[in-house]
């Protein structure tokens, strides 16, 4: 009896820890999902808001009437816009994501691999951008990579170039605006999982004849997946749906998903298109989501 | 002899065969030669000096406490650590610049450093793969190290699912695949319990003579260096204290912190009143005078440090016989009697004012405790098993 009562009341205490973090994607994801997901079943009309009620209430018959209309969604296969935008912005961050691992790995490495007095001061300069907001930073990228910027000041002063470069509005700044904002969200990650990493499993690599590259291939990086995984997907799911940094630094050399709901939106006023648009991106991102999490039960068994 | 000067102890009678016996198996005896090494961390003396030579597949024991640089020894043997002054031979090439991975030698981490994404198959063939060895032959070397470590059926298993021995054998099993010259274990037997331990200590030990390595073993647990090594190198403070035989450092250690440290001791502390020849007579505490057997001349009125180790001393109800005269035997009464099962600890206070140590082997069977505490005892011990020390 006293152990039924134990065990109710220990579910209990259980029920209470986890509440906060579920009222909290309940009322900030979940509740806002489910608007956008009801506005995507809606049609656009000139009013405030400038969509169709989903749910009419028909006096004649005395009942609630709800009317789903799945056009938005084939809107968005009839125009291969979407689906081009779709498939650039996957691109796009798959591309970054690389980028982003190939400098961040490194860095990470080096970071966690430096004594351990200086830890910290590193890991603040890595964090040190976070202290300015994203708008000033890019803004600043538009300065560095304009006709008249510092990239191209400096490539003409020394005599390499005779015209200035054509930097900015290119896929090329795109992907230096992106890998330059997202590159702490790779690093971090990375940097948990190498300083955990017991030094003593590279000696015994070293030891039984591993040279120092076969040992980072064979036993740091098989032993950071997590840290890989974690940070690819922190870079890649905000990538997809950026907005800000293609429409100051990419103009129309990049067509991505975040610029089309932004016009969908606020230019065409078209919230039910916006919001099929925004589904279907979510969607399209739970995939690897999905994945990540299959990999981190895996890992844990 | 100087007053200051270290005093030795008698020598024992059988003390050279364990050398001799330690002999017959031994190769060249320079094999590896640590002369006048020096390592610093910064303004820290880790190690100091030390001059060394072990020989071809001896089992040698570095002993210390906890902190006096054994680790940081071994570390520089196997070429993880910069020799900051002497050099280091092994096998007649000096150490100092090779990459570990090119070393003849292997490691048993303290740690196991078992690569948990492995499995145990994986973690032993690895050094082999490293080395460029057939398939074929890595999966026959691995299947025959497990057989020998007694893991076969765990082969498929990652690190996370074994228990501390097996995880211990692992380590072994994936050192002694590479058949190295030389086998560097830091504290091999440090996270097992007592009965695994000395289980392990045997089966070291016998692979030890199969493949007839030479293995260094770290430790700090004197009994585990007696049991498994031909030497003892014992380390203070970074410095090698003495080198030798068990027997030789039990029996002749050539400074209090030895004796000491290798061993329980009775210490007394005293006045050298008279020596004629080897005998001499010294005034311990509350006047008590002791017998000893000494090989070195000891000025009158030195001061001096008398020690007897407690299984010397034996303990007799007080109205027994009296002792020849070439023993000491002091009156006392038991404080303590610890029954063990195999022996039995005696703690004595004597008349004198001064506590002693006595273990006795319980050679007969027996339910009937002959000595209890508070007993009148007489404690007796011949001359000859006491040494002097220089205060
Ligand atoms: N990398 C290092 N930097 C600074 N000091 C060190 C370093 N490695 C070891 N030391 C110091 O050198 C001394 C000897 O260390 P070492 O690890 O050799 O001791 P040990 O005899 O193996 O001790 P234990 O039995 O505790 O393992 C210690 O005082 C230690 O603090
Ligand atoms: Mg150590």
């Amino acid at each position: 009896m006293t152990a039924l009562l134990r065990k109710s009341r220990d579910r209990l205490g259980r029920g209470f820890v986890l509440l906060p973090p579920f009222l909290w994607m309940f009322l900030f994801f979940l509740v806002p999902f489910l608007f956008v997901l009801k506005i995507s079943f809606s049609e656009a009309i000139i009013a405030s808001p400038p969509f169709a009620p989903l749910f009419e209430y028909d006096p004649d018959e005395g009942v609630v009437r709800a009317v789903l209309r799945f056009f938005n969604y084939g809107y968005l296969i009839d125009d291969d816009l979407y689906l081009r935008a779709y498939l650039n912005s996957l691109k796009v961050a798959a591309v970054s994501t690389v980028i982003c691992l190939l400098i961040g790995y490194p860095m990470a490495l080096a970071i966690a691999r430096s004594p351990k007095a200086r830890q910290p001061l590193l890991l603040v300069l890595i964090m040190l951008p976070f202290w300015t907001s994203l708008l000033i930073r890019v803004y600043a990228w538009i300065g560095i990579l304009r006709q008249d910027g510092v990239v191209n000041n400096i490539l003409m002063g020394l005599g390499v170039i005779d015209e200035p470069l054509v930097l900015l509005q290119t896929v090329f700044a795109t992907y230096v605006g992106i890998v330059y904002a997202y590159l702490p969200f790779m690093i971090l990650p990375l940097y948990a999982v190498l300083e955990k990493q017991d030094t003593s499993l590279l000696e015994a690599a070293r030891d039984l004849g591993a040279r120092p590259i076969v040992t980072f291939m064979s036993v740091t990086l098989p032993l950071s997946t997590t840290g890989i995984i974690a940070g690819s997907m922190l870079v890649f799911i905000p990538v997809v749906g950026e907005f800000v940094i293609p429409a100051l630094l990419s103009g129309n050399s990049t067509l991505m998903i975040g610029k089309v709901l932004w016009t969908e939106f606020f230019s065409n006023r078209d919230w039910p298109v916006a919001s099929a648009v925004a589904i279907v991106m979510l969607v399209v991102l739970l995939i690897p989501i999905m994945i990540f999490q299959n990999q981190q039960s895996k890992e844990r068994n | 002899m100087p007053a200051s000067g270290p005093a030795f102890p008698v020598l024992g009678d059988t003390m050279e065969d364990a050398a001799q016996q330690a002999d017959v198996k031994l190769g060249q005896p320079d094999f590896i030669q640590f002369k006048d090494v020096t390592k610093k961390f910064g303004d820290f003396t880790a190690v100091q000096n030390v001059s060394l030579d072990i020989r071809e597949g001896e089992i040698f024991c570095l002993l210390g406490g906890s902190g006096s640089g054994k680790s940081t020894l071994l570390r520089m043997l196997a070429g993880f650590e910069t020799i900051t002054d002497g050099r280091i031979i092994l096998d007649g090439e000096d150490v100092a610049g090779v990459p570990p991975e090119r070393l003849p030698l292997n490691m048993m981490f303290q740690s196991y450093a078992l690569f948990p994404h492995m499995s145990v198959e994986r973690n032993v063939g690895y050094g082999l793969r490293r080395d460029g060895v057939p398939k074929a032959e890595i999966a026959t070397r691995v299947a025959e190290t497990l057989e020998l470590v007694k893991l076969t059926d765990f082969a498929k298993r990652k690190p996370s699912q074994l228990s501390g021995g097996q995880r211990q054998r692992v380590a072994l099993a994936r050192c002694i695949v590479k058949k190295p010259k030389v086998l560097l274990l830091d504290e091999p037997l440090g996270a097992l319990d007592k009965k695994l331990r000395e289980e392990t200590q045997q089966e070291l030990l016998n692979i030890q003579r199969t493949l007839g390595l030479t293995f260094i073993i770290v430790t700090h647990d004197q009994e585990e260096a007696m049991t498994m090594a031909d030497r003892i190198g014992v380390m203070n403070l970074g410095q090698i204290v003495q080198v030798g035989p068990p027997r030789e450092l039990y029996e002749q250690p050539n400074s209090l912190f030895i004796a000491d440290f290798v061993g329980a001791l009775n210490r007394f502390d005293g006045v050298v009143t008279s020596q004629v020849g080897e005998n001499a007579q010294v005034r311990v505490q509350n006047g008590m005078t002791l017998k000893i057997l000494s090989p070195y001349e000891f000025n009158e009125g030195e001061r001096v440090k008398v020690t007897a180790r407690p299984e010397k001393l034996s303990v007799f109800p007080a109205d027994s016989n009296e002792a020849p005269t070439a023993r000491n035997a002091l009156q006392g009464q038991v404080t303590f009697v610890g029954y063990m099962g195999d022996q039995t600890d005696y703690r004595v206070m004597l008349d004198g004012g001064v506590e002693v140590k006595i273990t006795e082997q319980n050679h007969h069977m027996s339910t009937k405790i002959a000595i209890r505490t508070g007993d009148k005892v007489r404690v007796d011990w011949p001359a000859r098993s006491t040494a002097l020390y220089s205060a």
